[in-house]
């Protein structure tokens, strides 16, 4: 791990403990022997109240590859989360957490946590990542409601 | 126009001679052909002003109780740019006057290429002998302060702008600078200055850190640490030029396009210096109430 990546996600968690917005969660993952592994982090994004995503909140993990704050982190729901956006492994298409869109070194983990907020209920149809949300969200929005609710259920805050 | 001859400089911790110089260059203003004095005069004054701060921030001196001092610097300095460019004003009237009147002499000869660098920089020309004649004919220059105030403006001389920003600096390292406000509008462009509250982060976006060597864009005005930016730069293989480190920026660039932020790194000297003095102001504190 380069130096500058620890050094910063040093700096990421001081930041976060020091002040996050409300209902989010996030930490460094342990190790078998028990030190915390700074390039994995689990955290839990809640979805916005008075929305269908309002009553989960949701585990995603972050992991921060070496040359970070270069590159971006890679940034994944549970496999077959249910979104269009979210492809079936549960990784997340969003712009600023792909390198060649709107990636930036400057981006920080706050901003990457309320962005995966706001597309859980803002999808982007132009970029679909799986077939059924994607289907539904389009086709048939009272399937899409349902099975978001069903799966918010599953993920309660 | 006289400057201040400073004696009080004396105080400070710097060799003799470059005081000696300093007030030498104020006794013979800049003459119209000068051009020593405009490198000499910039660098000694900087090299004051630099004196100042390292002295301050060693504590040996306190930059807000001599402001005056500081003032009078740059009052000088000021002076000086009005005189140069008061110059400059009155020799550009000349030359338009003098393409004039040889054109009407000579018609065959094109005076396109005559530009005032030309003339000055070449000795050996002709022109050299008509030049005497030209300044030694009377000429004022009719430039107002606005005329001044803008051309100040546009020099963009960073030496100008820290004697403009160090009284409100003192007052508050973290504040908006008026510039800054002006920028803003300017471009039409929210996220130009990093702004949190009213005040002007001294961590670095990439590093999350205080600043160690902070450098502005040129293109973007965006300020970044020396180590990151040179991490970013270098994932970058092919050396072409790459999104500015600032999200949502537009900007392309390289490394090139950065220069040293003398303003950020003045913030985060007298941030420092402050949060220094507070820490030692708290434990004199605790002392006390051990004390009592």
């Amino acid at each position: 791990m380069s130096s500058l990546c620890l050094q910063r996600l040093q700096e990421e968690r001081k930041k976060w403990r020091k002040d996050h917005p409300f209902g989010f969660w996030a930490k460094p993952t342990k190790n078998s022997d028990g030190s915390l592994n700074m390039q994995r982090w689990d955290a839990g994004i809640p979805g916005k109240e008075n929305t269908i995503w309002g009553q989960g909140c949701f585990p995603i993990t972050i992991e921060y590859p070496n040359d970070y704050p270069s590159k971006p982190p890679k940034v994944k729901f549970p496999a077959g989360f249910y979104h269009p956006n979210v492809y079936p492994s549960g990784t997340i298409c969003l712009s600023i957490l792909n390198e060649s869109q709107d990636w930036r070194p400057a981006i920080t983990l706050k901003q990457i946590v309320l962005g995966i907020q706001s597309l859980l209920e803002n999808p982007n149809p132009n970029s679909p990542a799986q077939e059924p949300a994607w289907r539904a969200f389009s086709r048939n929005i009272k399937e899409y409601e349902t099975k978001v609710l069903e799966q918010a259920r599953k993920y309660p805050k | 126009m006289t400057f201040n001859i400073d004696k009080e400089l004396i105080t400070l911790p710097i060799h003799q001679n470059t005081i000696k110089e300093y007030n030498e260059q104020l006794r013979y203003p800049p003459s119209m052909f000068n051009n020593n004095y405009n490198i000499d005069f910039k660098t000694q004054t900087k090299q004051l002003l630099e004196t100042y701060i390292d002295c301050y921030i060693a504590g040996i001196v306190d930059l807000a109780n001599s402001t005056s001092k500081i003032n009078k610097l740059g009052g000088n300095y000021i002076k000086y740019l009005h005189i140069q460019y008061a110059n400059n004003t009155v020799l550009k009237n000349k030359l338009e006057q003098f393409k004039t009147d040889y054109k009407n002499i000579s018609k065959d000869i094109s005076t396109d290429n005559l530009t005032l660098d030309y003339i000055v920089n070449d000795e050996n020309y002709y022109f050299s002998q008509l030049l005497n004649n030209i300044v030694s004919t009377e000429g004022s220059s009719t430039s107002t302060d606005t005329d001044f105030n803008n051309y100040c403006k546009n020099l963009n001389d960073p030496l100008l702008k820290v004697f403009k920003c160090l009284p409100l600096l003192l007052k508050d390292p973290m504040c908006v600078l008026p510039d800054d406000e002006e920028n803003n509008i300017n471009n039409n462009d929210d996220d130009d200055v990093k702004v949190a509250g009213g005040t002007i982060e001294l961590t670095c976006p990439i590093t999350c850190r205080p600043y160690a060597y902070p450098m502005i864009s040129r293109k973007c005005n965006h300020v970044f640490d020396k180590d990151g930016l040179t991490n970013y730069f270098q994932s970058n293989e092919d050396g072409n030029q790459i999104k500015c480190p600032q999200g949502a920026c537009k900007a392309y660039l390289t490394m090139s396009d950065f220069i040293k932020d003398d303003i950020m790194d003045l913030r985060c000297k007298i941030y420092k210096n402050i949060s220094k003095k507070n820490k030692l102001n708290k434990n004199n504190d605790n002392i006390n109430d051990v004390i009592l």
